[in-house]
């Protein structure tokens, strides 16, 4: 099958996005993007739409998750299709149409192809691939492992089969140990099959212990019930003892009842009421004839009095009347007072008539003259006004003068005010003065610089020496370089080394002369020996003697002897010579080796002249190069020190030039700025003396500049004062004619008013007020006179008048005698007449009071003893008595019976109370029965036998409990059943560990078996052809694969084609991923041929490669696209002219 | 492994079913046995001992005093009897029909009961009847055992990436 077209409709980030896959010869498609661009999307969605969208799709970010959709365009040899894939539960197959297609549709292009034989086989991306060469680098030792794993695209086989053989391992193994769960089991099984043994019962304990709890068990009981019966016992001795008493109680009281006989009941508070009746009888008798006696007294006293009822009668009258005559009796003197205080306040307007120029007519008169209150209010008000508006004219008139004086004086500062201009040169040349700062200092600090740097210059200079020169020259002379003198010091110091070692060989090859030639002379001396020359010299002596003897020279006869000796001596000599040959070898061996030793040194010291004159001659031509540089006598060695001496000189040379220019730039800058700031201030007038320094001459302008600026500012000021100046006088200027004419208005109401009141016309304020003072006195006092006479004197004599008419008529009507009296003595007598009347009348009134409680205490007396004779009467009448000390026998037998009957019943019923639920005849049968004197010591007896019983009791419960604990021991656990389902559960894990063993030990060899089967069978054909596609993937750096089939375990190795084997683990990284790319690549080559094609997806697969080996790569999947669609997917566009050369440039690239 | 949970799910209840109708006084022995067809028989197989721990943990859930597990069997079989993986023609197919083959090699036979015999030769009397496999492996009739497993096997293989 292959794609010719994929549709992502909507998936991931795309929507309707669609790539075409072109067939070609070469079915290879490369798909480059950057990252992030949807490669990894594609992939996934060729997976999805081939098999479904998961449910839990993660590319349900942009479209909603029931809304992503696929499609595509593919075919195979059996035909084409264009489907689409949906997400949804199921009918997930679509035409394009959205007609829903059978979930089979697809067979025919995928067979039996499911979602991870898909992914497994025909996907490939870089991290699987690197997990692939992991993988058959762990499985190094197995070849049948790497190939099945590369084939399968399983990279776990290797784990999966470990994981069985760690499972069975802690299963079960032959050897025992506690980490294996079949021998845990056994253990468990062991401790179990113990535990049960020592669990199982022995009978005839178990019945022994048994009877014995039974035995006890019935004691216990037989003791229990003998200690009840006890108890019963001591109950009814006590009970006996409580009751006793309370029965012979009874039995009394019975008997005295019977002995009372017939009693009348009378109820119980009888005898308390028959003496509270008598009681109050006696005390009422005695009060009545106490009262009795009081109302006759005062009886006969109330007859006695007399009461004046005429008097009585107009008692509010003659009250009212003497009021009045206490209330007026001050009249007089006061109506005589006031006449007095009219009279003066007439005195007073009089007065002020005379001071007017009045007449003083009558009252009246002086009324009418006055002006009217309007009048006199105006002339007031107008009195008022004047002091405000004179005022205000006047300060009007002194506001406007004021301002004009202001305004006057302002002008004339202004006028004297001395303006000018300041030039900006001045501003200029003082800014640059001042900027130069404190010259004074800065000078100071420049010559100190200067003197430092010169000290130091001339030391320095002083250092160079003989060799001393001016800068200018020490600048000029051009010493040789640094390395030149290096070479040159090398030189010479070879030289001198070279001197020095031929010395040592001199003086080493002297000795050696020296030595030798003692060697000879010592042989010499030793042996003597016979040299050659000895020789030769013996037998020239012989033979001259000879030939002169021949010749005739010698006389053969006188000197035959001395020829003959000669001749011997010859013999011996050469005689001697032989014998002494080896003595004369030795020696002419040391004269030779004596010769070469002279020659050595001779040659030596040759050698040392030679190096001698050499490095004469190197120090002349360094002298002769000394005195060129005008350094003569400047040795090789210290010129370098020299030198740096000069470079420091040179460098304090200049930071003294450097010093001395600033200093001089300072000074011209300082005169430059004193000769502008001079100048400036002439230019504008000032006076400038030759010798003030720069800081006078700033100041001197500052305080100039300074000036001229201050009067600017004032003469603003100024001008602002005097604009505002005299706006204002305008204004006061009107103020003061308003005022003026309000003024006027003023005189001409004032003379109007003044005719009205009848004052002169000419009159001034003051005296305007004065004479309205005046008439208001007058007013006043004319209205205080009339008020006075009205209201008081008049008023008082009509009330006298009143009084008296009053007085009279009463006098008429009681006293006739009176009438021609005075009205005060009327009211005077009637008032006394009066007050006598009413004392009478309040004594008569007492006593009637008194005489009424008198008497209705009597009848209350009466009341009392009549009440408690009735309170007695149905006494006596149940009684049967008449009398009272009947009645009181009677009571008294009564209350008797009651006392008995009352005591019996409490008796009874402690009787019965105590009873422990006994009748009382049971209770007496028992009473009566017992001998109350034995019941002390009896019931004595029976509590110790009580106690007995109970100690047998506690006795007997401990041992109980101790023989049932020991049946209960024996037999009563269930560790037996523990331990025997303790048993069947460890022998239940021991079936199942021993069952999953069998299963899982099993599948570990049944997969171990199979796979080396697989090796054999696949490893030729697989093999061979992994080999041709290593070759080409590592550009023939490898030839082929081989397994070594002599080693054990069996290895895979590759064969250079150097003909060197190389191991897994003898390659890189990079060499082994395209091992297992081969492998892969293999083994699908080899399932294509008889599996349906699908398309293989690479997915960035030579992410590390470079150029070469990425092509490799491409040539080797060239070849696999000839059987199947290829889709490479990559975010490398320097890939694309590779994929070029190696598919033709026709190749598909989507560029996405 | 989804499978496994979900059968758990049904045991569960019918385990309840059973406990309520049981009287109190008597406890329960179980033997569990994983049965049926399943697409999950590989997965299972990898977690037999998983599934009986998990088995196990119900028991307690639900009173350990009441319910004991005896055993906990995986009896499965895969749910297409291994006919998609031959078709699919890879090297799991090919490991298939080996498998297959490993039924009829007497050699293999032979050592995988020369091995087992350690583990039966060893055991207790009353495993010999308690274990199934034990009688086959002694009486050297090895071909249902290695027929029994090899399904488990290879879903496990497929299952496993």
């Amino acid at each position: 099958m292959r794609f010719h077209r994929l549709d992502l409709i909507k998936y991931g980030k795309f929507s309707d996005r669609s790539v075409e896959f072109p067939a070609a010869k070469h079915d290879f498609h490369l798909i480059v993007g950057p990252n992030e661009a949807g490669k990894s999307t594609l992939r996934s969605a060729i997976v999805d739409l081939l098999f479904g969208i998961p449910p839990r799709s993660v590319h349900g970010f942009l479209h909603p998750l029931n809304e992503l959709r696929l499609g595509a365009y593919i075919g195979n040899a059996a035909g084409t299709l264009e489907f689409q894939r949906a997400k949804a539960q199921k009918q997930t197959l679509r035409s394009p149409v959205d007609a829903i297609l059978s979930d089979s549709a697809l067979t025919p292009f995928l067979g039996t192809a499911d979602r991870s034989f898909f992914d497994q086989m025909f996907g490939l991306d870089h991290t699987r691939l690197v997990s692939g060469g992991n993988s058959i680098l762990n499985a190094e030792n197995d070849v049948g492992q790497i190939l099945f794993q590369s084939a399968a695209g399983v990279a776990s086989l290797g784990k999966i089969r470990d994981a069985l053989v760690a499972e069975a391992d802690k299963l079960w193994a032959p050897r025992k140990s506690n980490e294996r769960a079949y021998y845990i089991a056994s253990d468990q099984l062991d401790k179990a099959t113990i535990a049960l043994k020592e669990a199982t019962v022995r009978t005839k304990v178990w019945v022994d212990a048994n009877s014995k709890v039974e035995s006890l068990q019935e004691a216990l009981s037989h003791e229990r019930e003998r200690h009840q019966q006890l108890q019963i016992q001591r109950n009814r001795l006590e009970r006996i003892r409580r009751l006793a008493p309370f029965l012979i109680t009874l039995r009394e009281n019975e008997q005295k009842l019977a002995e009372l006989g017939e009693v009348i009941e009378l109820p119980a508070e009888a005898a308390a009421t028959l003496a509270s009746a008598e009681r109050e009888l006696a005390i009422a008798l005695e009060r009545l004839d106490l009262r009795n006696a009081e109302a006759e007294n005062l009886t006969e006293a109330l007859s006695h009095i007399e009461v004046d009822e005429a008097v009585l009668e107009l008692a509010a009258d003659i009250t009212k009347l003497d009021n009045l005559r206490l209330q007026y009796s001050a009249y007089e003197g006061d109506i005589a007072h006031r006449k007095k205080e009219i009279a003066a306040l007439w005195q007073a307007v009089g007065q002020a008539c005379t001071q007017l120029g009045w007449a003083q007519d009558s009252e009246s008169a002086i009324a009418q003259r006055l002006p009217t209150l309007l009048v006199r209010r105006e002339l007031r008000q107008l009195v008022r006004d004047r002091g405000g508006i004179f005022q205000t004219l006047r300060a009007a008139e002194q506001a406007e003068k004021t301002k004009n004086s202001e305004i006057k004086t302002l002008s004339a500062q202004l006028a004297d005010l001395q303006m000018g201009e300041i030039k900006p040169a001045l501003r200029a040349a003082l800014a640059t003065a001042k900027s130069l700062g404190d010259t004074e200092i800065a000078l100071q600090k420049r010559q100190a610089t200067l003197t430092r740097t010169k000290s130091a210059l001339d030391g320095l200079l002083l250092d160079l020496g003989q060799w001393r020169k001016p800068l200018p020259e020490l600048m000029a002379l051009q010493p040789p370089s640094q390395e030149k003198l290096t070479r040159l010091m090398q030189e010479r110091q070879a030289l001198i080394a070279d001197r020095k070692a031929d010395l040592l060989r001199l003086k080493n090859q002297t000795a050696e002369v020296a030595r030798i030639e003692l060697q000879i002379a010592q042989f010499k001396a030793l042996h003597h020996p016979i040299t050659l020359e000895a020789v030769l010299e013996a037998r020239t002596e012989r033979d001259t003697a000879w030939a002169a003897i021949k010749t005739g020279e010698i006389d053969l006869k006188r000197e035959g002897h001395t020829f003959e000796e000669k001749m011997t001596h010859a013999d011996q000599v050469a005689d001697r010579r032989l014998d002494d040959v080896e003595e004369a070898t030795e020696l002419q061996s040391l004269n030779q080796l004596l010769e070469r030793e002279q020659q050595s040194l001779t040659l030596i010291e040759g050698q040392c002249s030679q190096l001698e004159a050499e490095l004469q001659l190197f120090d002349d031509r360094w002298a002769q190069e000394a005195i060129g540089m005008d350094l003569a006598g400047m040795n090789l060695e210290d010129i370098g020190a020299w030198m740096l001496r000069r470079e420091r000189a040179l460098s304090a040379g200049i930071a003294y030039q450097d010093a001395k220019d600033e200093f001089d730039s300072i000074c011209r800058l300082i005169a430059e700025s004193r000769l502008s700031l001079a100048k400036a201030l002439q230019e504008a007038g000032l006076p400038v003396v030759e010798t003030d320094s720069v800081s006078v001459l700033c100041v001197q302008a500052e305080q100039h500049i300074q000036a001229i600026d201050s009067a600017k500012i004032r003469h603003e000021t100024l001008s602002v004062q005097l604009l505002a100046a005299q706006s204002l006088a305008t204004t006061l200027k009107q103020t003061t004619e308003d005022a003026k004419a309000e003024a006027s208005r003023w005189s001409k109401a004032w003379a109007t008013t003044l005719a009205k009141t009848g004052l002169s016309p000419d009159s001034d304020s003051g005296t305007a007020e004065g004479a309205l003072e005046l008439i208001e006195q007058i007013a006043e006092k004319l209205d205080k006179m009339r008020q006075i006479q009205v209201e008081r004197i008049d008023t008082m004599n009509a009330d006298l008048k009143g009084f008296s008419v009053e007085a009279h008529r009463l006098a008429q009507i009681v006293a006739a005698e009176l009438k021609d009296q005075p009205a005060e003595q009327i009211a005077l007598t009637l008032a006394q007449r009066l007050e006598r009347a009413r004392e009478s009348f309040a004594e008569s009134s007492r006593l009637k009071e008194a005489l009424r409680i008198a008497n209705s205490q009597v009848l209350e007396a009466k009341e009392s003893s009549q009440t408690a004779m009735a309170s007695l009467k149905p006494l006596l009448e149940k009684a049967g008595v008449d009398t009272t000390t009947l009645l009181n026998e009677a009571i008294g037998r009564s209350d008797e019976q009651r006392r008995l009957n009352a005591e019996l019943a409490e008796a009874n019923t402690t009787l019965l109370n105590g009873g422990d639920g006994l009748t009382r005849r049971q209770i007496e049968a028992e009473i009566d029965a017992a001998n109350l004197v034995q019941l002390a010591a009896e019931l004595a007896h029976i509590n110790a036998e009580i106690a007995d019983a109970v100690q047998q009791q506690t006795i007997l419960s401990a041992d109980h409990a101790n023989a049932l604990r020991a049946l209960s021991e024996i037999g009563g656990s269930d560790a037996a059943t523990q331990a025997e389902a303790q048993r069947q559960e460890a022998l239940a894990q021991m079936s199942d560990a021993a069952e999953r063993y069998v299963k899982v030990f099993t599948a570990g060899r049944l997969l171990r078996w199979s796979i080396d089967r697989y090796r054999e069978e696949k490893q030729g054909p697989l093999l061979q052809r992994a080999g041709t596609i290593f070759s080409t993937l590592t550009s023939g750096s490898f030839s082929k694969l081989i397994v070594d089939f002599e080693r054990e375990p069996m290895v895979l190795e590759g064969l250079r084609s150097d003909g060197k084997l190389v191991g897994i683990s003898g390659m890189s990284d990079g060499t082994r991923d395209q091992l297992y790319l081969a492998l892969r690549l293999a083994a699908l080559e080899m399932h294509l041929e008889q599996a349906m094609p699908l398309p293989f997806v690479a997915d960035d697969l030579f992410i590390n490669y470079d150029d070469v080996r990425s092509k490799a790569g491409f040539e080797a999947l060239k070849a696999l696209s000839e059987q199947t669609q290829v889709i490479f997917l990559s975010h490398h566009d320097h890939l694309i002219p590779t994929v070029q050369e190696v598919f033709g440039k026709q190749v598909n690239i989507v560029l996405f | 492994m989804q499978n496994a949970i979900g059968s758990s799910v049904q045991d569960r209840q019918s385990a309840r079913r059973l406990v309520e109708s049981c009287p109190s006084t008597i406890p329960i022995a179980v033997r569990v046995t994983v049965t049926g067809k399943t697409a999950a028989h590989g997965d299972l197989f990898g977690l037999e001992a998983q599934l009986r721990a998990e088995v196990l943990a119900l028991a307690v859930a639900m009173g350990a005093e009441r319910l004991w597990i005896e055993k906990v069997r995986v009896a499965t079989s895969a749910a297409d009897d291994g006919e998609a993986l031959r078709a699919r023609a890879d090297a799991l197919s090919d490991l298939q029909d080996l498998l297959q083959a490993a039924e009829s090699d007497a050699d293999f036979l032979n050592s995988l009961q020369d091995d087992l015999l350690g583990l039966v030769n060893k055991a207790p009397l009353e495993l010999q009847t308690s274990v199934p496999y034990f009688k086959a492996i002694r009486a050297g009739d090895l071909v249902d055992l290695v027929r029994e497993v090899r399904p488990g096997l290879l879903s496990h293989l497929a299952k496993v990436e």
